[in-house]
């Protein structure tokens, strides 16, 4: 049994209210018959097909060649297994739903004048299994593959909605401040997967961090990647209760990584995997620095709290958990 | 003639008669030197600093310079040690020595400087760090007369830091220099004394473990204790 689950706008199938508590960063996630199952492909190589669509000052040439490199930045992950194969061009659109092709290429979307790019999913919901999925990239923008100043790095942008082709959601590991004309501007971001991209010329984002790594390595796990990383759990509270959808950072003191994670239920349990072994200072923030729905399906998400950092360092173990731990915030 | 009768005679005074010899007491050997030395002590081990570190994200900018999120500064804090030592005594001056220090240093980081106006926070957990280590003293003074006598020490060896609830064990290399100063009780007639008093000042060199990404972190540890040899 299939069901199609479009998922334009970034992703918007997020996570629906979950009963216990999920990894780090996001998985897309899924209510399949009571149960949150993680969407992920079983297959391997995931075949994609790019576009004969071109946009001014990228043609189908080009635009195949940046994508071809962010799916490697994915596949180069060391601890995990993920991989992929070219298929060829098509003249099929991402648009056409259901096709059993997963098709990435240009489409104009004028009426979407804040999306740059976006990607949607067939789910075989008994499985949680993605069978396909596409990625429009939006030509109402201008598009570069070679990082020109005018224009949106093509490459940065795939490596971010090829996150979420293989099922990972956002992260949160970024600041951002209100324009007077609408909208959020990033001040900075330290993950691929974080929902708004920098500006026109910027090719941060071809390169994976920590957080990314820790995403796609804790989907699909490298035969080493559960013996040799650990889990860092426990609980933001606020007066006594619970916080939902609390953004949990895991500051690393040897290495300086940052790898994010969320509080995912009702007693803001939180669980954030695939931390290389070793000490860690832990800061809990509202996710406020983004519109919630991107995150989250759900109304429940607190923000009226102020950035607290945990008193407790924690030590995290290769191939277990540390022992779990409460951060108390306090209401803004 | 008569020359040759006196010198000879000269030679046969200067002889000991075997039957005179056996009649004397045996002169009292010296007794055979005490070489293994087992001491145990207790110290303060100075605090370590492990340096800072800013969490960065990534600016928006083409340069992508960072922007600090906060700022961290970890150090090791000072700690009660014990010390045990087991010696042996090559000659009397140089004795070979193997030793284990334990202790339980606070780990603190402090956190401050956040980008939303986080309370700065002192975060911290209690290590228990084990340091096994070899190495060797000389003294500068031979003799076992009651006095103080200097020694000069160095070596290196393995410390092990085990992290709260056991999660976690990490090792590094510990080395150190120092000296100190030994004092001998009992009697003084003997070349090693029964037992003393030993006071060790070291600076040690610590690699890897807690300090790993830190370079090589220094710290003083002073101890005192007694030994006692066989």
């Amino acid at each position: 049994m299939k069901r199609h689950l479009l998922a334009w706008a970034l992703a918007l199938v997020a996570v629906v209210a979950v009963a216990t508590p999920a990894s780090a960063y996001l998985q897309l996630s899924l209510t399949l018959r009571g149960q949150v199952t993680a969407i992920k492909w079983n297959q391997s190589p995931v075949r994609w097909f790019s576009s004969t669509a071109s946009a001014p000052g990228v043609t189908a040439a080009q635009f195949q060649s940046a994508v071809n490199a962010a799916f490697g930045s994915w596949e180069a992950v060391p601890t995990a297994t993920v991989a992929f194969q070219y298929a060829g061009f098509t003249s099929a659109r991402p648009a056409d739903d259901n096709d059993g092709l997963s098709v990435l290429g240009f489409e104009s979307h004028p009426d979407m004048d804040r999306t740059l790019a976006a990607t949607g999913f067939t789910i075989d919901v008994v499985s949680g299994a993605i069978v396909e999925s596409d990625i429009f990239f939006n030509t109402t923008f201008d598009w570069s593959t070679s990082g020109a100043a005018g224009a949106f790095d093509l490459q940065s942008v795939a490596t971010h909605e090829i996150g979420h082709f293989i099922g990972l959601g956002h992260s949160a590991l970024g600041e951002t401040e209100m324009q007077a004309g609408g909208g959020r501007r990033v001040i900075a971001a330290r993950s691929v997967m974080f929902p708004i991209a920098f500006g026109r010329g910027n090719t941060t984002d071809r390169t994976l961090t920590p957080d990314d790594i820790a995403g796609v390595s804790n989907s699909y796990p490298a035969g080493d990647f559960a013996p040799d990383t650990g889990v860092l759990v426990g609980r933001v509270r606020l007066g006594g209760r619970g916080v939902f959808a609390a953004h949990v950072a895991a500051f690393s003191l040897r290495t300086g990584d940052l790898v994010g994670g969320f509080s995912l239920n009702g007693e803001g349990e939180f669980a954030i995997r695939g931390l290389a072994p070793g000490l860690y200072a832990v800061r809990v923030e509202p996710l406020d620095d983004v519109d919630t729905d991107s995150f989250f399906d759900d109304p429940g998400i607190d923000t009226n709290f102020r950035a607290t950092f945990s008193d407790h360092l924690v030590a995290v173990p290769a191939g277990g958990s540390a022992a779990s731990f409460d951060v108390t915030v306090q209401s803004k | 003639m008569t020359r040759l009768i006196l010198v000879a005679g000269a030679l046969l005074a200067g002889l000991p008669s075997p039957a005179v010899a056996q009649a004397r007491p045996t002169p009292a050997r010296p007794p055979a030197p005490r070489r293994i030395e087992l001491a145990i002590g207790a110290g303060f081990a100075g605090g370590v600093t492990l340096g800072t570190r800013d969490a960065t994200l990534q600016s928006n900018n083409t340069s992508g310079s960072p922007f600090r999120l906060f700022s961290s500064d970890t150090r090791l804090s000072p700690a009660a040690v014990v010390e045990g030592r087991l010696g042996y005594r090559l000659t009397p001056r140089l004795t070979i020595e193997a030793a284990m220090t334990v202790g339980r240093p606070d780990l603190m980081t402090s956190l401050s400087a956040d980008a939303e106006n986080a309370v700065p926070v002192e975060a911290r957990e209690t290590l228990t760090e084990y340091v096994v280590a070899g190495g060797a003293s000389w003294r500068l003074l031979s003799g076992a007369r009651r006095r103080w006598t200097p020694f000069v020490s160095g070596g290196a060896g393995l410390a092990r830091h085990v992290h709260e609830d056991r999660v976690l064990i990490e090792s590094g290399i510990d080395g150190y220099v120092g000296g100190g100063l030994i004092y001998p009780l009992g009697s003084a007639r003997t070349t090693t004394p029964r037992s003393g008093v030993r006071l060790d000042a070291r600076l040690h060199l610590l690699s890897g473990g807690v300090a790993d990404g830190a370079g090589v972190s220094p710290r003083g540890v002073l101890t005192g204790g007694v030994f006692v040899t066989f």
